[in-house]
């Protein structure tokens, strides 16, 4: 058997994505020599939808990993035109629902997603996976813009569970995001006094990064010092949502203003402070920051 | 038998699913369009823009927008006034939800920042305003977001920045005294309250500029046909905005250092302490020669005492100031930045000409007046007040205004008036970009009537929708108009339409080779080898309107025969074609058919001078029009693509073209990566710019890398496409991703 082919083999039975990684990793520059002989299904597998469904789902895994490495042409050769491939058509129904939410038609591009929803249902393998959390992500930004904020809360948890069971990174971050975003909006209208702290703090926060921007740090961290003190000691929620990025902040600033021991130590509070409150984002960014500053 | 116009080819596709369908429905029911398969996606457009008879050209390009599929667009498609109407309404109705609109816009504002960056993988990245988004996969695969602020852009980032520094005014550089040219000192206008007539304020204005001064010419559109600003709103604009760009500018000295140039990343962005595009330019211009570093400082001290009034640039302190009592008190109080005031000085059409009625004397001095308009242009530096973005660019005027400094590159904006969706103080970016596009529409309009005959100068105006208060003064500025070269800049997106032939290495086999990604094939830049002034090229120019001919996309030189057999030769010739190594084809690249006919007749009357210079025999010439804006009329509205045998390759096209589009990076990389050398003739430049290009080495690692994405694509099978592709299309086909048909 060709040494290519016997990579294929060993492709096929990697049971994890780890190992998926591992062998192209390994074996680069053969698979991309062998990627486009690999496009044209085996012979034995011809009659069989599920070997052909398991062998497509296991090309395009590939194929992904090839594109976050650089190489973008064997997605490209595997997505092919939109009557043939679903993915290709997955997107311009993407386009349609967001020119309908454009024009705030939230009801027809509500109606689109959700076809394309109950699609995916019907289907399994690794592009679905990835493109239910899209899915998902996108019904709540247009029930965002419908005014509905429950609803826009409900699908954009959907699509941050979707992300942490895919191991996406990038889309926890980004559901997380705006989770942060519709609480702002929701908290408000189920109590008030919360809601006002809250959109307050917020308000100081923006406020004191744009002066930081705008290289007024001295004035950047008064305003952190005011979001501190409406925060008060009893507000978990806000404490978690925003202390990291309050110390993290004022380190910053003291870094720019020549302080680099009260940036350290504001720096470690911050990392500190995203620990305790699950936040991966303010972890890696503070670590890093910490290591710098101890430079 | 008669071969069929562009309109008839266009005629035989089916639109009937379309009929009746106005623009605006297409855009929110993208379905209608996306049915449709890709390749024949851009005839579509084409036939559903044409089937408006007497269409204005603006109307002609919101209906190609509309027909264009959200999957063959990019994110910067043309700008039209239908569609800054639409975004314009859009952003009223969510500024209308202002606590919702605040949460969204604060927050990315939340996000943690890093102070420095260093890691390594493969980074893309995108800009979010004054943020920099750097998306970085790591080796195992894994992926991390780090923004940064522009300001703030760590080291490691920083290293490659390039200086660029706002350019000197023509007034620094040289002086021009001529009868008729007046300028109106800030100071006077602020102690006025108001922009007065010409006459009331003569003797007090200034005939002369001098270097160390500052000059801007204010283009701006008439409120009334009597008066520009009967309430004086006009001239508490201009003097606010004014004022608060000078204190921004004083502001950025101090924090980058006062002759510290401007940066600009590798990546495109600005980037550390700087300001606007007027700030930047006051600095270069008045603060650097006025200043030193003790006057910096009570100049800085002073601007900050004053900081929070101009939060958004003075338009809400323009608002509340008629008369500009409360600007005169400030200055009193400041007296540093009056001083640097006194070194501004503005052209406003009202003040500085002179106004009806006119004695004898006046009359000349108007007529000298509107003759040195263009020198004030080019003197100064022209900001458009915008108020109303649709209405200043349906004037005559303001279009001839904009147009001639967007000619000569120093063209900024400002708020014309307080309204919501312009709260910080800056134009909005619909408005924007309405102003960068409207001299390619333009453009168009005077090809169709000065190349292609199809209309007369008046039905040009009315179908750009330009009109002026007195008639008479329209032949004039179409005269003025027809003068002006083609625009400096271009517009890129993936929804141009690239028509034409599109010339290419040949292989033995008879395909060709193509260069999908774009990316440059890593050449050997042998410098220039000569200067050519071709700039005429782009200019449409003359006394008289002539008619030009009209060069097919494809044309073999007559005298040269075997030239023919051997720029279409299939296996065999290419050692004889060798064998002859000055046989050279010469390749265009155009923003549209109608720039592309004109510079292919211009060049191919003086190609003897190249061919001299060079020691070439061009045997072929080809044209490829890739047009942002396809509202103009088609000599040929097709694409091919040619399999060329010539040894050696000749690419004209301007400056931009040559740094940023991929049409004509794919071009030249096909025939580097052929192994072919290239000649680039870069048209809007007079010197130094005949540049040799010689392929890579065969041991470039970097260039190998690239050379594995390029492709050999069948001409036959590409066939003749009516209506063109679009260039993400054509893209695709160039990279392999779609067939030659258009097809996978």
């Amino acid at each position: 058997m060709a040494e290519r082919d016997l990579l294929l083999q060993r492709l096929l039975a990697a049971e994890s994505a780890a190992q998926v990684e591992e062998l192209v990793a390994a074996n680069l520059e053969k698979i991309l020599s062998a990627f486009p002989g690999w496009t044209t299904l085996p012979e034995p597998i011809r009659g069989d939808p599920q070997a052909i469904n398991r062998y497509g789902n296991k090309l395009i895994q590939v194929a992904q990993i090839l594109k976050a490495k650089g190489h973008p042409g064997p997605l490209r050769t595997l997505e092919g035109d939109r009557d043939t491939n679903p993915i290709r058509r997955w997107h311009e129904v993407f386009a349609q629902s967001h020119a309908l939410a454009e024009a705030e038609r939230y009801a027809d591009s509500i109606e689109v997603l959700s076809s394309l929803l109950a699609e995916l249902d019907q289907m399994s393998g690794s592009a679905v996976e990835d493109s239910r959390p899209k899915v998902f992500g996108a019904l709540g930004t247009v029930w965002f813009k419908a005014g509905d904020v429950s609803r826009a809360f409900h699908w954009t948890h959907r699509a941050l569970q979707a992300c942490v069971d895919n191991e996406d990174s990038n889309g926890i971050a980004t559901y997380r995001e705006t989770l942060q975003m519709l609480d702002a909006l929701y908290l408000p209208t189920v109590n008030p006094e919360a809601g006002a702290r809250l959109l307050q703090c917020r308000r100081l926060i923006a406020s004191a990064q744009a002066a930081s921007d705008h290289f007024d740090y001295a004035e950047s961290n008064q305003a952190l010092d005011q979001a501190l003190a409406i925060m008060g000691e009893g507000d978990e929620r806000l404490r978690s949502s925003f202390i990291g990025k309050i110390y993290g902040l004022r380190g910053w600033n003291h870094h720019y203003l020549g302080d680099d021991s009260a940036a350290r130590a504001d720096t470690e509070r911050a990392l500190a402070e995203c620990r305790a409150a699950g936040d991966p984002d303010g972890v890696r960014i503070y670590t890093a920051n910490v290591a710098f500053l101890s430079k | 038998m008669a071969e069929l116009s562009v309109d008839e080819r266009l005629s035989g596709i089916d639109l009937s699913d379309w009929a009746g369908v106005e623009p605006g429905e297409l855009l929110v029911n993208p379905s209608l369009v996306l049915r449709h398969p890709l390749v024949e996606a851009a005839a579509r457009a084409l036939r559903y823009a044409r089937a408006a008879a007497g269409a204005s050209y603006d109307e002609l390009g919101f209906r190609l927008r509309a027909a264009t599929p959200a999957s063959a667009a990019g994110p910067v498609q043309l700008e039209t006034f239908a569609t800054a109407r639409l975004r314009h309404g859009r952003e009223m109705r969510r500024q209308a939800a202002s606590e919702v609109e605040r949460v969204r816009s604060e927050q990315h504002m939340l996000r943690h920042r890093a102070i420095d960056f260093h890691l390594s993988g493969h980074i893309r990245y995108e800009t979010q305003g004054d943020l920099i988004n750097l998306e970085v996969t790591a080796d195992d695969g894994t992926r991390e977001i780090w923004t940064y602020a522009l300001s703030h852009l760590p080291e490691g980032l920083r290293r490659d920045a390039i200086e660029r520094d706002a350019p000197q005014l023509g007034a620094q550089l040289f002086q021009l005294d001529l009868p008729g040219m007046r300028w109106l000192p800030v100071p006077l206008l602020v102690q006025g309250g108001r922009f007065r007539r010409m006459q009331e304020w003569a003797e007090q204005l200034e005939t002369t500029t001098q270097p160390d001064r500052y000059y801007a010419f204010i283009s701006h559109r008439w409120l009334t046909p009597a008066h520009p600003d009967p309430e004086g709103r006009q001239a508490q604009f201009v003097a606010w905005q004014l004022v608060a760009c000078l204190c921004e500018a004083i502001r950025v000295a101090q924090l980058r250092g006062l002759h510290r140039p401007r940066l600009q990343s590798t990546m495109g962005p600005g980037i550390g302490a700087q300001g606007s595009g007027l700030a930047e330019s006051i600095i270069v211009n008045v603060l650097r020669p006025a200043l030193d570093s003790n006057s910096l400082e009570r100049a800085a001290a002073e601007a900050a005492s004053i900081r929070e009034l101009m939060r958004d640039h003075g338009v809400s302190a323009a608002a509340a100031d008629p008369g500009l009592a409360n600007l005169r008190a400030v200055l009193a109080e400041h007296p540093a930045l009056a001083a640097l005031l006194t070194r501004i000085s503005v052209w406003y059409d009202y003040s500085c000409v002179p106004q009806p009625p006119r004695t004898d004397d006046e009359d000349v001095l108007f007529r000298q007046g509107i003759g040195a308009l263009n020198a004030c242009q080019i003197l100064g530096i022209t900001v458009v007040l915008l108020d109303d973005a649709e209405d200043y660019l349906t004037r005559a005027w303001c279009t001839l205004e904009g147009l001639t400094a967007d000619a000569f590159g120093s063209i900024e904006t400002l708020v014309g008036s307080e309204r919501p969706t312009a709260a910080d103080g800056t134009v909005e970016d619909w408005f924007e970009k309405l102003l960068q596009d409207r001299p390619h529409i333009v453009w168009r309009g005077l090809l169709d009537t000065e190349v292609f005959g199809v209309q007369d100068a008046q039905t040009c105006l009315e179908r750009l929708s330009l009109a002026a208060t007195d008639r008479d003064d329209l032949p004039f500025i179409y005269a003025r108009l027809r003068t002006l070269p083609a625009p400096r800049k271009i517009h890129i997106d993936g929804s141009e339409i690239v028509t034409g032939t599109l010339p290419l290495p040949a292989l033995d086999d008879g395909r060709v080779l193509a260069a999908g990604t774009g990316r440059a094939v890593r050449e050997t830049r042998s410098g220039p080898v000569a200067s050519l002034d071709w700039t005429n090229a782009l200019v449409l120019g003359g006394t008289e309107p002539t008619r030009r001919r009209i060069i097919a996309s494809w044309s073999p030189r007559a005298s040269h025969g075997q030239g023919q057999r051997d720029a279409r030769a299939g296996p065999g010739h290419r050692r004889r074609a060798e064998a002859r190594a000055a046989a050279a084809h010469l390749a265009v690249v155009a923003a549209c058919e109608g720039e592309a006919v004109l510079v292919a007749d211009w060049v191919e009357t003086h190609l003897p001078e190249l061919e001299t210079m060079l020691g070439l025999s061009v045997v072929s010439m080809s044209w490829t029009a890739s047009d942002i804006a396809s509202v103009g009329h088609l000599a040929e509205g097709t694409l091919q693509l040619m399999a060329v045998e010539a040894p050696v390759w000749v690419l004209a096209t301007v400056r931009v073209r040559f740094q940023h589009d991929p049409l004509t990076s794919a071009i030249a990389n096909a025939v580097t990566a052929s192994g072919r050398p290239l000649v680039r003739v870069v048209l809007d430049e007079r010197e130094n710019n005949v540049e040799g290009v010689s392929p890579p080495g065969e041991d470039d690692r970097e260039a190998r890398t690239a050379r594995e994405e390029l492709v050999a694509v069948d001409p036959g099978a590409f066939g003749t496409r009516v209506g063109g592709l679009y260039r993400s299309t054509l893209a695709d086909v160039l990279s392999g991703r779609r067939n030659p048909d258009g097809r996978t």
